[in-house]
């Protein structure tokens, strides 16, 4: 059975790595987060380190800019390659908190929706139908206006938005591997329910959400960085990368750089973890 | 034959509306403000910039100030055409005659009477224009004498601050509804954040040529911007710095700028802990590089050397002037009982953002550099609205960024507002030796001995004691359509629309009598 296991597990890595752009999205993911671990090694400047007399310096790649400041310098003079390496820790970390908790919240509540009967399954897609009945962008708005926009705050509010959808995801699985017949024989047998979750649908449910953990962090990037850009996210002095674009933002117009290379930053976490997305999704299909 | 004429009449019904609204296009005139209305259109229940500046539209003050180094004591008549001191208590004031509020009704004393008794509640912000409560009497009706309990100093200047309203509105309790004025420019209606106003046909002064006045509150400046280059707005205020030069090199737009009579403030909270302490305040102010922060503004901001902006009466540069030095700040935090930093408690600090130009990167840098000396701060990034309940409540916040402008040469407009014991606004400061100081100024009518007191007394205690810091004066900076000719905005941040050529004409103000 383990060797079973294991064959069956180097299949499903060796089918993974097969495909080029996969390969190439998980490294320049995997490098993004790396850098974002050691940003405070490999920084040149402070997070906050101003230079008021440098302010807006151009980009190396732009005539007038210099290596000193490879992205240039925003509006206070902050080496702008410096305080993406730390606002990407910041958007990292919540983006991935946030699906922790959307997957959890909603991998629970799906568990339970099928599994504990009518009413409780009633109660809780009641639940699901009214938070997806409001818009995200505007229940975070409202919760994150009234609390103290922090790390675990915007983490939680992202996750109490997104959990609905993957309830029911869950759920459906949930509903149609109960209908087996090995469940039904476990239960014939005497097994308990947690056993069987355990034993059963942690893993389906688990392995079919996979593709939409990849996505939902992605997602996640996206809101972060939309929250913080209006203000409604990280605070000063610390920076994510929604903070540094909503800074650049009156500068668009003569100094671009500010707003547009962390924006490229989120495109690029974005497109690869799409493409990984795309990979897991056809294998775990097939 | 028949449908071919209905063609032909339908055609020309739409030439002519279509071309009607290429004309009604043409006389409308378009102003973005940077910050919000507040909804209450009672003159005295604020002491909001944009309301102030829309109501100077609607209503008409007895006389008006451009303001301005150059000749800071100009008045411009408007609803009085002339005045006299009877004695040192009593002022007198000749009103204009055959004036009418937008309702119809006559303009006379009555009127000038029951707004100046309707400000003169201590409970009103309005309150705060006025040098104390007035009597005032109504001689003839087009005359009124209005008397002091002592000498006031600042009296005239502060007078023109306040809009004329109607006797029978204040009776009726209908200020707050409904804008009724005697000004250039009627209340419509408004739709969303858009107000619009028509041309009163029967101004005094002339009525003005265009026929719409739109004022727009656009809280975000890059959007100003782009739509001043794409034309849908005729002028932009606060306008970015960094923006001026895309406007210069846009062919039809132009840029306007002056030195105002703001001042941007960084208030300290004084009736709690830590700013209690005049002491921790000036250590605190000596922790701030004002210098770097006129550095980050550019072209937005200029440097303040007192408590009184240099386009106002009385102004003086302070000989004990705060300047940048970190190791001062620590010596006077240890003479005050912090001589371990870390026990200082954390400061919460208020700044708004998309109103005035750079709020929230010099906030930063503020935070930044009292964190070089070990201060903690906790610094909110607000928008208007929010910024604007947090700043008018005492509770909230140890500091708080803001702006002060007051369209008169009367320095008694800032100094006494913000720092006398009695107004109890936003610095809540309540120091005798600071409201002697200010009440002396204030008694002083001889000008020449009443700059001597503000330029050698007032102006260094209030230096010594910081209830609040200039950061700096502002510069204002405005971006105006090209079809716009001859667009001025004065220093004190009002404009007017009068009379416009073809098609808009000079911008001039009314008849100097």
């Amino acid at each position: 059975m383990r060797d079973n296991n294991r064959t069956e597990h180097n299949i499903f890595i060796g089918k993974l790595f097969r495909d080029k752009v996969f390969l190439m999205s998980s490294v320049l993911f995997l490098l993004i987060v790396i850098i974002a671990l050691i940003a405070p090694l490999i920084s040149p400047y402070g997070v906050n380190e101003m230079n008021i007399k440098d302010r807006l310096a151009k980009p190396f790649f732009l005539e007038g800019g210099s290596f000193n400041h490879i992205f240039g310098t925003d509006g206070l003079g902050r080496d702008i390659f410096t305080i993406i390496l730390f606002g990407l820790r910041n958007s990292l970390l919540i983006a991935f908190l946030s699906v922790v908790v959307i997957f959890g919240i909603g991998i629970i509540a799906g568990l339970l929706s099928g599994l504990g009967g009518r009413k409780i399954d009633n109660l809780i897609m009641t639940m699901v139908d009214i938070q997806l009945s409001l818009p995200i962008i505007i229940v975070a708005v409202i919760l994150l206006a009234m609390t103290t926009p922090t790390i675990f705050t915007i983490t939680i509010v992202l996750g109490v938005c997104g959990w609905p959808a993957y309830a029911r995801s869950t759920r459906a699985t949930v509903l149609v591997e109960n209908k087996k017949d090995y469940i039904v024989a476990a239960k014939m047998m005497g097994a308990k329910t947690f056993w069987i979750i355990k034993r059963y649908f942690i893993k389906t449910v688990i392995l079919k959400a996979l593709p939409f953990f990849v996505l939902e962090f992605g997602l996640m990037i996206i809101w972060e960085s939309l929250l913080s850009f209006i203000g409604l996210g990280i605070q000063p002095p610390n920076v994510s990368l929604g903070t540094i674009m909503g800074n650049g933002i009156i500068y668009l117009v003569n100094a671009w750089w500010v707003t547009t290379i962390p924006g490229f930053f989120i495109i690029m976490i974005t497109t690869s973890l799409s493409f990984i997305n795309r990979r897991l999704t056809l294998i775990l299909t097939q | 034959m028949k449908i071919s004429l209905k063609i032909i009449l339908l055609s020309m019904v739409f030439i002519l509306l279509a071309t009607g609204v290429v004309f009604a296009e043409k006389d409308i005139f378009v102003f973005t403000s940077a910050e919000p209305l507040t909804g209450n259109w009672d003159p005295s229940s604020h002491t909001v910039l944009a309301q102030i500046g829309i109501e100077n539209h609607i209503f008409d003050k007895l006389y008006s100030f451009p303001c301005g180094a150059d000749n800071p004591g100009k008045a411009i008549p408007a609803l009085a055409i002339d005045y006299k001191y009877i004695d040192e208590l009593t002022l007198e004031f000749k009103l204009r005659q055959g004036v009418k509020f937008h309702d119809g009704s006559d303009f006379d004393a009555e009127d000038v009477k029951a707004t100046l008794d309707y400000y003169s509640d201590p409970n009103k912000p309005g309150f705060g224009w006025l040098p104390g409560a007035l009597k005032t009497k109504v001689v003839d009706s087009y005359t009124v004498d209005i008397v002091t309990e002592k000498p006031l100093a600042s009296l005239f200047y502060s007078l023109g601050l306040v809009p004329m309203l109607s006797k029978e509105d204040i009776d009726r309790d209908l200020i707050s509804n409904y804008p009724n004025g005697t000004g250039p420019w009627v209340y419509d209606r408004q739709t969303g954040e858009t107000t619009i106003m028509k041309a009163n046909p029967n101004y005094w002064a002339g009525p003005p040529k265009l026929k719409e006045f739109r004022w727009i509150y656009v809280p975000n400046a890059s959007t100003r911007l782009f739509g001043l280059l794409g034309g849908d707005y005729d002028v932009v205020e606060r306008v970015e710095a960094e923006h001026v030069p895309t406007i210069e090199k846009d062919p039809s737009a132009k840029i306007g700028v002056a030195l105002s009579v703001e001042s941007k403030w960084l208030i300290f909270r004084c009736q709690r802990p830590p700013f209690d302490n005049a002491l921790v305040r000036k250590a605190i102010s000596y922790a701030i590089d004002r210098e770097g922060i006129v550095s980050i503004l550019g072209a937005s901001g200029a440097p303040a050397d007192a408590h009184i902006p240099s386009a106002k009466f009385g102004y003086a540069p302070t000989p004990n002037n705060i300047k940048y030095n970190p190791k001062k700040a620590i010596e006077l935090l240890k003479e005050a009982g912090y001589a371990d930093i870390s026990k200082f408690p954390t400061i919460d600090y208020i700044t708004s953002t998309g109103f005035y130009p750079k709020t929230k990167e010099y906030a930063e840098y503020i935070a930044a550099t009292l964190g070089e000396i070990g201060i903690k701060v906790n610094l909110k990034v607000l928008e208007t609205s929010p910024w604007l309940e947090a700043a008018c409540n005492p509770e909230a916040a140890n500091m708080v960024d803001t702006g002060w402008c007051s369209g008169t040469p009367e320095p008694d407009q800032v100094i006494r507002i913000l720092f006398h014991k009695s107004t109890k606004r936003l610095t809540f400061v309540d120091d005798d030796e600071i409201s002697a100081s200010l009440d002396k100024e204030q008694g002083e009518i001889d000008m020449q001995k009443r700059y001597a007191i503000l330029a050698n007394e007032t102006l260094p205690l209030l230096m010594e004691k910081v209830p609040a810091l200039p950061l700096f004066n502002s510069v204002m900076i405005w971006g105006y359509n090209d079809r716009v000719k001859n667009f001025r905005k004065w220093p004190s941040n009002n404009f007017y629309l009068k009379d416009f050529e073809e098609p808009f004409g000079e911008m001039d103000v009314y008849k100097t009598e």
